[in-house]
């Protein structure tokens, strides 16, 4: 894709995969490349700093024989994703507007 | 590559991060690799990339820099995409926009939107181009600059990393082949050198001394070259002490297990030469009882004296040849030694 994302759009692609179900990594990983074009080992580092910053739990499930580590969103990963969906909204907004309304004029 | 080096070689790029950072990386990239089929294992890792720069995009994230490694010059989108200047972006990014389209009206948006369908796919592309030239990427521009600066760094210390590394294997190379050296040296040298244990020991005392001398030199240089890993270097000394003690003490042994053995051959030449002549004085005792006894023990003493005279003659030859020649490759290997060890100063 041409259009350089950032930082922000990763956290609040992660943060939404995870508020729809709580789900584990390898899945997380997939879904955000599904949709951005990230090399695998970005996701990490982002997991880790929402976990930090208590946007995202985690806890420990057994599944065929091994562990699997599963994220969960937190009340405060809830209200950041709610201010990213909004910055967004205005971000398209915006980009559309010009992208697409000067144009016409 | 395979799981266990991966995770190794991850770990190892995670050195400098706290236990539980790196237990939890290892732990999420282990788990990573459960999800994935047998089969496909392989093929994973290779996607996920050189284990170092995976290591570095974490650290990185964490505010730690990446690992000083040569090759860790970091890949600039992703990197900046992780780094907390670039999380900053898209919010800049907002605001130059809403300075740019605060002056639009809001219902060019609706007819924006009709024009999506009417438009050739060129025009977008043309409008975003001017954008570009509206200043909005700058930002972006100095984040990659800030990141390019990075690997001179990197690069700098990379270097005295790899001045370690390549000091360290050359001390590992020469003690083992040192090692190798005498044991065959110490093989062949047993017999005489259990004559001479004393001197060989003193002199092997003197060898340690130049030869601690000599790390402590090779050691300071090194120091100035890796700066803090100096201390690196003090204890690859300190705990191959006793791999060349045993080396050196091996070396000398031998060395003065020889010279026993030329000194032996000099001595036994002039103990022929005292017997035949103590054998002499005492034949001409003999000469006036029984003459022809006499003869035959002078005849006898004669070749005992000249027997060792030769004896005597060979030794003190060889030993006068031998122990320069000796000393000199001694001097010279020493030489050559520090000189390598030194960096060729």
């Amino acid at each position: 894709m041409a259009f350089n994302t950032g930082a922000a759009l990763l956290d609040a692609l992660v943060l939404s995969i995870v508020s729809d179900e709580s789900t584990y990594g390898y899945k997380i990983t997939q879904d955000v490349r599904a949709v951005m074009d990230v090399s695998e080992s970005t996701l990490y580092p982002v997991l880790r700093r929402l976990q930090k910053e208590a946007c995202l739990d985690t806890y420990d499930r057994a599944f065929a024989g091994r562990n699997r580590r599963y994220y969960s969103i937190t009340e405060k990963g809830c209200e950041q994703l709610e201010e990213y969906r909004r910055q967004w909204r205005e971000y398209e907004r915006k980009v559309n507007t010009v992208l697409f309304g000067e144009a016409q004029v | 590559m395979k799981r266990e080096e991966f995770l190794a070689r991850l770990e190892q790029g995670l050195a400098g991060l706290g236990e539980e950072e790196r237990g939890e990386a290892l732990k999420f990239y282990n788990e990573y690799l459960d999800e994935v089929g047998p089969g496909q294992e392989e093929q994973e890792i290779a996607r996920l990339g050189d284990p170092r720069r995976v290591a570095n995009i974490i650290r990185a994230n964490l505010g730690m820099g990446p690992a000083p490694r040569a090759d860790d010059a970091p890949d600039a989108p992703e990197t900046a995409s992780v780094t907390k200047a670039a999380a900053q972006q898209p919010e800049l990014v907002l605001e130059g926009l809403e300075k740019q389209t605060s002056s639009v009206r809001p219902q060019l948006e609706e007819a924006g939107k009709e024009q999506i369908d009417q438009q050739s796919g060129c025009a977008p592309a043309l409008s975003l181009e001017q954008k570009a030239d509206s200043g909005q990427p700058e930002p972006k521009q100095g984040d990659m600059q800030q990141e390019a600066q990075q690997p001179g760094n990197d690069s700098t210390r990379a270097g005295a990393g790899a001045a370690a590394q390549d000091t360290m294997n050359y001390v590992r190379e020469a003690a083992g082949a040192a090692a190798q050296a005498a044991r065959e040296a110490w093989k062949s040298a047993q017999p005489h050198v259990q004559a001479t244990a004393s001197s060989a020991y003193e002199a092997a005392q003197a060898s340690v001394k130049t030869g601690a001398h000599n790390a402590a030199a090779a050691c300071d240089n090194a120091r100035n070259r890796m700066g803090a890993n100096g201390v690196l270097c003090m204890i690859i000394i300190v705990l191959t002490f006793p791999l060349w003690i045993s080396v050196l003490g091996g070396l000398f042994g031998a060395l003065f297990g020889l010279i026993g053995g030329l000194c032996g051959l000099v001595l036994g030449g002039f103990g022929v030469i005292l017997g035949g002549a103590l054998a002499l004085v005492r034949s001409l005792t003999l000469l006036v009882t029984a003459p022809a006894d006499a003869m035959m023990n002078i005849g006898i003493s004669l070749l005992c004296v000249a027997l060792g005279s030769v004896l005597a003659g060979i030794g003190v030859a060889i030993v006068q040849k031998l122990v320069p020649w000796v000393f000199g490759l001694i001097g010279r290997l020493v030489k050559w030694v520090s000189e390598k060890v030194g960096g060729g100063r």
